[in-house]
């Protein structure tokens, strides 16, 4: 039970049941209710609670559960009615609007605006008042004022998609305007109006419970609860179950759907709770999932970021699951390493882990040393030292504040700059190391302004503010065109031959980091499968995974029509989904053994610098197979 | 099959002009290469390309007749014989939608043939771009970034066109998939004789795979003409710089 309580879906299922009861109670309350709800016995009035009456009778004798329930299957008609009728016409009216644009889009717009800054009760009396009280007029008045909410949330989330290439893709596969809106805009649109329906049925049921407590809703004989509540006003002192079931009921109805709405609205945030509610639990779970130590090397004197036998998993359906696995790899001063990889390889996984710059539920085990600290445990993070460079600059940067305000702040951070104008001097001297022309305007430049290129070198200037040991950089340029490209490799490389700086860039592309990388390391299912120094990784790759990655760079100068060289199958395989090599299913050399026996990355040479996690080593072998 | 004479383009709101006298011919069964860095105007060419931009000069003819000249019912029909195959596959593909769904859609709009008729071709769509069966009931969060480009690349050619356009199909994919979304492109220009225009700011992928390239630079195109002499002996600084940038091994 207890585990059962712990999922997310049966709490939020639990926070229904109070709307879901009273639906089903009032959908059967004909067959539920003990006596007509219309008929009164005058004998029997104000009677309290007994077995024959479990809520007791009210002035006219008749049975208050059987009001109740009726009460509910008014109230949740009505409200199902306001609620089918606003989202229809909402949800339409927004997403029609929405893609279409225009004086259409600014019309409704405007529209929208002021039907939502009306007060509603205000609108329904006028209603109510011009057409005379009833069901209809009940209906009529509330759905008047809550479609406005519905075709603004559509609206907004169907301007999102109008220019995106999904839609430019169904117009050239010459999709009509009905098509897109009915079959492509409008389910989506209506996934958040529905949750921010689950927190309208308490303003409905209100509504209704109001209007009808003011003698403007639904007319007595009918029990509805808010005509309950009026009947039973008087009473409060003498028979309290007139007037409290029924305003205990709207008050459930109305707290579940304002939780329900939250936690659907709140949908993914579920993990880092977990977290919060679980430590112990996940960090049990990692002491046990700590692997066999493999005899490794011992560190060269001037490594900057030495890491040992790292691996990384993530709390998965049957318990933990791990993306990286074994990782060692270190980084000397004024020296870059990358780590190459397809996209799931774990690379990135590989090279942010020692700074806790992952998934908040990871579970990271090994050793990486910054300097003389270890980094991988419960003590503080030595983040500082370190500077990392995101792939995608827009999404790294608060896109409300400038590039100067970022690296203001991260000089800040750092103890450095002390009053503001000294600080930004700092900044743009930054800027400038950045290569960033004109420093003091680009200061002023607000994200957007920037070009792609030019996010990143704001990025690594914003990384250069803690005068880093370490500079991390995950796809640096994957996102540029080929000669921004080329200048910012050609940035990263003069700062590590002017800072000295260590340096980790991570990318799937080995013809990149060949114009920067003074060592490779290249993971493959969530292990290094062959490091070394860059030229022999390039001229003597071993691994036939390296030497799959190589072939498949197109070079300038092949004929026309030439096909690229490519790796049979796909990867996407965590480091223990096999006993044997990772890459066997796919490599042209593997051998049986080579599904059973996990390779180890062995010294290739003396100097022990190139390494490879072959069984069968294709560069060494001397058993060719005419392929290699 | 593609004709683009003296096209101009901008955008109103903000009166610029993007791209300046492009003119481009791409003949049946062709590759013509368009390289660029981004902002030179090649998404916006494509754009003009397949009607979804009017251009403020110029024709662009698709087998003869002009693209912008059509209206409504003719321009459904028309666009038929050009389809457009995007940088990144997950934001063009629905992700309610199953792989067969999102191939059978085409044929639905364009009503052609029957259900039964429909999923044969779905199965040989499938098939075309070398996906398994099975491929077709994912929806798009389950597929790999490869996959997801097959399917796009599937769904572009459920109608038969005589012209693809590719915008930067293989940036956003790793280096090993790219090849083979490559390959396979070569291979079913081979099989279905389309021409293609293919846009990429990578000049390596391009000289690899296209019969001609074109170089466009700040809205202009530069210089064009067979790969072989593009890359060999470049007659633009700015052609120069690109394979000067152009990664190598």
């Amino acid at each position: 039970m207890n585990g059962l309580l712990h999922r997310p879906g049966a709490r939020t299922a639990l926070i229904a049941v109070p709307l879901v009861l009273f639906a089903v109670a009032g959908g059967l309350a004909p067959l539920l209710a003990p006596a007509d709800p219309g008929v009164g016995d005058l004998a029997a009035s104000l009677r309290p609670p007994s077995p024959q009456h479990p809520l007791g009778t009210d002035q006219l004798g008749r049975d208050q559960l059987s009001r109740l329930l009726y009460g509910a299957r008014i109230s949740m008609t009505i409200t199902a009615a306001v609620l089918a009728i606003s989202l229809a016409i909402g949800a339409v009216v927004g997403a029609t609007v929405g893609y279409l644009g225009g004086w259409a889009d600014w019309v409704v717009a405007r529209v929208i605006d002021v039907v939502v800054s009306l007060p509603g009760m205000l609108v329904a009396l006028a209603v109510i008042g011009a057409r005379g009280p009833g069901v209809e007029s009940l209906v009529l008045a509330l759905s008047l004022w809550s479609w406005a909410p519905y075709a603004r949330i559509a609206r907004a989330r169907v301007a999102g998609m109008r220019g995106s290439p999904h839609m430019d893709a169904l117009r050239l596969l010459g999709a009509g305007r009905v098509r897109i809106i009915g079959r492509h805009l409008l389910p989506p649109a209506l996934a958040p109006c529905l949750v921010y329906a689950s927190t309208d049925v308490g303003t409905i049921v209100l509504g209704v419970a109001t209007l009808s407590f003011l003698g403007l809703g639904v007319a007595p004989p009918h029990a509805e609860w808010g005509q309950m509540l009026i009947e039973g006003q008087p009473f409060l002192g003498s028979a309290w179950w007139l007037a409290y079931p029924p305003g205990i009921a709207v008050t459930a109805v109305v707290f579940a759907s304002n939780l329900l709405g939250e936690r659907l609205a709140s949908g993914e945030e579920a993990p880092s709770l977990l977290r919060l509610a679980f430590p112990g639990r996940i960090r049990r779970a990692a002491r046990s999932a700590r692997p066999a130590v493999v005899a490794e090397p011992a560190a060269v004197q001037d490594s900057v970021l030495v890491v040992r036998d790292l691996s990384v998993a993530y709390p998965g359906d049957g318990g933990l699951r791990r993306v990286a696995a074994g990782i060692s790899y270190e980084v000397r001063r004024g020296q870059v390493l990358a780590l190459v990889g397809e996209t799931g390889s774990g690379k990135t996984t590989a090279a942010l882990a020692p700074f806790g710059l992952l998934d908040p539920r990871a579970v990271v085990t090994g050793s990486a040393m910054l300097g003389a600290r270890e980094l991988v445990g419960p003590v503080p993070r030595e983040r500082r030292r370190v500077g990392v460079v995101f792939q995608d600059g827009a999404a790294a940067l608060n896109p409300l504040r400038t590039i100067g305000a970022h690296i203001d702040e991260a000089v800040r951070n750092a103890g450095r700059g002390g009053r503001r104008g000294a600080t930004r001097r700092v900044t743009e001297e930054l800027l400038g190391t950045a290569g960033l022309p004109d420093p003091a305007m680009v200061a002023h430049w607000f994200p957007h302004q920037l070009s792609g290129g030019m996010r990143q070198r704001a990025q690594i200037a914003m990384a250069l503010a803690g005068e880093p040991e370490l500079l991390v950089a995950d796809e640096p340029t994957s996102a540029l065109d080929v000669t921004v490209q080329a200048q910012l490799l050609d940035l990263l490389a003069g700062l590590r031959d002017e800072l000295d700086m260590a340096m980790v860039v991570v990318s799937h592309d080995l013809a990149v980091v060949a114009r920067l990388a003074d060592s490779v390391a290249v993971v493959y299912a969530g292990r290094i499968v062959e490091s070394g120094p860059l030229e022999t990784l390039i001229k003597a790759p071993d691994h036939p995974y390296t030497r799959g990655l190589l072939d498949a760079v197109p070079r300038p100068g092949t004929a026309p029509g030439t096909r690229f060289r490519t790796m049979p199958g796909r990867s996407g395989i965590g480091p223990d989904d096999t006993a044997g090599c990772g890459f066997a299913p796919r490599c042209a050399f593997a051998t049986p053994a080579c599904t059973t026996e996990r390779p180890v990355l062995e010294p290739l040479d003396p100097s022990a610098a190139h390494r490879s996690a072959c069984l069968r080593h294709p560069s060494t072998s001397t058993t060719t197979d005419g392929t290699c | 099959m593609l004709e683009i004479e003296s096209v101009s383009a901008g955008y109103a709101h903000d009166g610029t002009t993007v791209i300046e006298d492009v003119t481009l011919r791409v003949a049946a069964g062709e590759i013509v290469g368009l390289v660029g860095e981004s902002g030179c105007g090649k998404s916006t060419l494509a754009r003009v390309v397949t009607g979804l931009h009017r251009p403020s000069a110029g024709t662009v003819r698709v087998a003869g007749v002009d693209v912008h000249a059509l209206r409504g019912r003719a321009l459904r029909a028309h666009r038929r014989q050009v389809q457009m195959v995007f940088q990144d596959p997950y934001l063009t593909l629905s992700p309610r939608q199953t792989v067969r769904q999102a191939l059978t859609e085409p044929l639905t709009i364009h009503r052609v043939g029957d259900a039964r008729s429909r999923a044969a071709r779905v199965s040989e769509l499938l098939d075309l771009v070398e996906l398994d069966p099975q491929v077709g009931d994912r929806r798009r969060g389950q597929l790999s970034g490869g996959q997801r480009q097959r399917v796009a690349i599937a769904r572009a050619l459920a109608l038969d066109p005589r012209l693809l356009i590719c915008d930067e199909p293989v940036t956003a994919l790793d280096v090993s998939v790219q090849a083979k979304v490559l390959n396979l492109l070569c291979d079913l220009r081979d099989r279905l004789d389309f021409g293609c225009l293919f846009i990429a700011h990578d000049l390596a992928v391009v000289s690899q795979l296209a019969d001609r390239i074109a170089v466009m630079w700040r809205g202009r195109i530069v210089e064009q003409g067979p790969t072989a002499a593009v890359t060999t002996d470049p007659r633009h600084s700015y052609t120069r710089l690109l394979l000067s940038a152009t990664p190598t091994m």
